[in-house]
């Protein structure tokens, strides 16, 4: 006990004396851990809005307490349910596509002989996920621009109605989605054509050997190779279901109101509070945000310690 | 694999197909931004947007440049965020990943709890923007800068980097009278180049790419702060929400010669940043 605490005391006091005389390292982290603390965790304390009753004069933590009064209005809130829903819709719906077609795009990369077209084809996959979803939208525009449309154009030349794409809310699950495919689907491959090179070449020339032809060695070898990355990768993505995409859908659709009906999500509602200056909503829509960013994180470390349950690699 | 039976070939054949339509997929909207940028304004009204332009012309970029300073004057702030932000934030990354790469280093493990934490939980948009007006910082460019100076996933790639360099080096910095900051500045920033050069090249992309916090950050009266991608978001706002947009004036040809401006800059760095960030990837999934 004696000796546990002199030891104690000793490595304490190495500690203090390591300090003092690497004081500068401490001094290279402030600046990074200031910007951290301060824009980071500063505004953690800010959650403390949604339970108040805010007014801009007065300071956060003198106003009154309500208690959970906003977050009863916003159970009670109809908008709130309808964002939840466009929110989960438009997770899954992305989970849906983009899931399988990611694996189906890697399996056929990695059967693609010529190493020329195989880098070319990556390159060019990679690209649109460097592009900021506001030029993104601008593109979008080429195709779905009501008069000088390039989609309205082929309608009119088979014969169809031009639609007035920017006015029809429930087409807009679609086009995120495919909006949301197109940026981000080459970009997905990258871990299953990494983890398929990595497969023991021997097994493909095993089954070879027993007669499988090259799809059922997809089946019998690729992807059970790459079956611990898929099942990750589905739980993480599935981890992040009640997250928005705001830079997505503010920059497709903006403050359209009309398409708000299948495309507002909290993030989005929120960032129009702020930016409008909306004094009366800021405790709600803290709330919301909070409860969004609560339930986000604890699925998030739900799904990673399933992952790691799984045995294989978490994301920390 | 060796292509041997007919039925391979065909597949191959099927398959690079699939994958070259895919690729045209991903390519054809930027051919259709160039496209319509060049094409002349009568032309546009006449038959809307094409994959080749009519009536080639560089109408649309002369009359960005010369109507008005809009544009000229949102590249100018594009530039100075993007080069600023750039140099604070991967300085302030790679100065940070320093001492957390020293295994003795005394408090290492609570700053890395804390980074983890930052990464993983926020406080939201409004407490974020309260804090932030609060601070004085409201119509200030040093809103866009000071936020997020030390990158949590940069500065574990950073940190991971530094463990390569070898010990000895250090040591005889330390042996001729050198401190901390003379081996940082001396040993780790040089041979550290080559590999923040790419973490410079992804934060200016993000840099530059980013719009939705100086949409925030600055109000009406200040929108001569905004950066290009801003500006462009406002311009587009027009025909998306058909709420007449403050920004007028602006010509379809105009916008989508604004939209390529923007994304000219990204098309040259991309075949750089993305092996970086390919590498980020892999060392996510491979650590612990």
């Amino acid at each position: 006990m004696e000796d546990l605490r002199v030891s104690r005391r000793k490595k304490f006091k190495a500690k203090i004396r390591y300090m003092r005389h690497n004081w500068g390292m401490y001094v290279m982290m402030l600046p990074g851990m200031l910007s951290l603390l301060i824009f980071s965790f500063g505004p953690m304390f800010g959650l403390y809005m949604a339970f108040i009753d805010y007014t801009p004069s007065i300071p956060i933590f003198e106003s009154e307490n309500v208690g959970f009064l906003w977050f009863q209005v916003m159970f009670e809130d109809p908008l709130f349910w309808k964002m939840v829903r466009n929110t989960v819709v438009l997770s899954c719906l992305k989970i849906a596509v983009n899931f399988p077609l990611g694996i189906i795009l890697s399996l056929l990369i990695n059967e693609l002989v010529g190493k020329v077209f195989k880098r070319t084809f990556q390159m060019v996959s990679y690209l649109p996920n460097f592009i900021s979803w506001v030029i993104v939208s601008g593109m979008l525009l080429v195709f779905l621009d009501g008069d000088s449309g390039v989609l309205n154009k082929i309608i009119v030349a088979f014969g169809g109605n031009p639609v007035s794409w920017y006015a029809e809310p429930y087409k807009w699950w679609a086009i995120l989605v495919i909006t949301n495919l197109w940026k981000c689907l080459g970009w997905s491959t990258i871990m299953y054509v990494a983890a398929m090179l990595s497969i023991d070449s021997q097994l493909y020339e095993a089954a070879e050997i027993d007669g499988a032809s090259r799809l059922r060695q997809v089946f019998t070898v690729t992807l059970p190779g790459i079956r611990p990355l898929i099942s990750m990768t589905l739980i993480l993505t599935i981890g992040k279901i009640f997250s928005d995409d705001f830079e997505q859908i503010y920059a497709l659709v903006g403050q359209n109101a009309i398409l708000s009906e299948t495309t507002s999500v909290i993030s989005t509602k929120v960032f129009e509070y702020a930016n409008n200056g909306n004094y009366i909503y800021f405790p709600l829509s803290t709330a919301m945000g909070l409860a969004q960013s609560l339930i986000g994180f604890i699925l998030v470390v739900v799904s990673n310690t399933a992952a790691k349950k799984l045995n294989v690699e978490s994301v920390w | 694999m060796i292509v041997r039976s007919r039925g391979q070939k065909i597949f191959n054949g099927v398959n690079i197909a699939i994958l070259t339509l895919f690729g045209l997929f991903c390519l054809i909207p930027f051919l259709m931004i160039f496209s319509a940028s060049l094409t002349g304004e009568g032309e546009f009204l006449a038959h809307g947007y094409a994959l080749f332009p009519r009536g080639f012309t560089f109408d649309a970029y002369v009359r960005l440049f010369a109507d008005d300073i809009t544009i000229v004057r949102a590249i100018g702030n594009s530039l100075f965020y993007t080069v600023a932000g750039t140099l604070l934030h991967t300085f302030v990354t790679a100065l940070s990943a320093y001492p957390l790469s020293k295994k003795n280093f005394v408090g290492g493990g609570i700053f890395m709890r804390l980074i983890l934490f930052a990464m993983l939980f926020s406080g939201g948009l409004i407490p974020t923007y309260i804090l932030v007006v609060n601070m004085g910082l409201k119509n200030n460019w040093l809103a866009l800068l000071l936020p997020g100076m030390l990158a949590p996933w940069t500065c574990f790639l950073i940190r991971n980097f530094y463990y390569s360099i070898p010990q000895s080096l250090e040591e005889a910095v330390k042996i001729d009278g050198g401190n901390n900051w003379v081996v940082f500045t001396r040993i780790y920033l040089p041979l550290s180049m080559s590999f923040l050069s790419t973490a410079v090249l992804t934060n200016a992309v993000a840099f530059w790419n980013a719009w939705s916090g100086p949409i925030l950050y600055f109000d009406n009266a200040h929108r001569y702060m905004l950066p290009l991608t801003a500006v462009l978001q406002q311009l587009l706002q027009e025909n998306i929400s058909s709420s007449g947009s403050a920004i007028g004036g602006y010509t379809e040809p105009m916008k989508m010669a604004t939209v390529v401006i923007s994304v000219v800059p990204i098309l040259i760095v991309f075949p750089i940043i993305q092996k970086y960030m390919i590498n980020g990837m892999m060392y996510g999934a491979v650590k612990e």
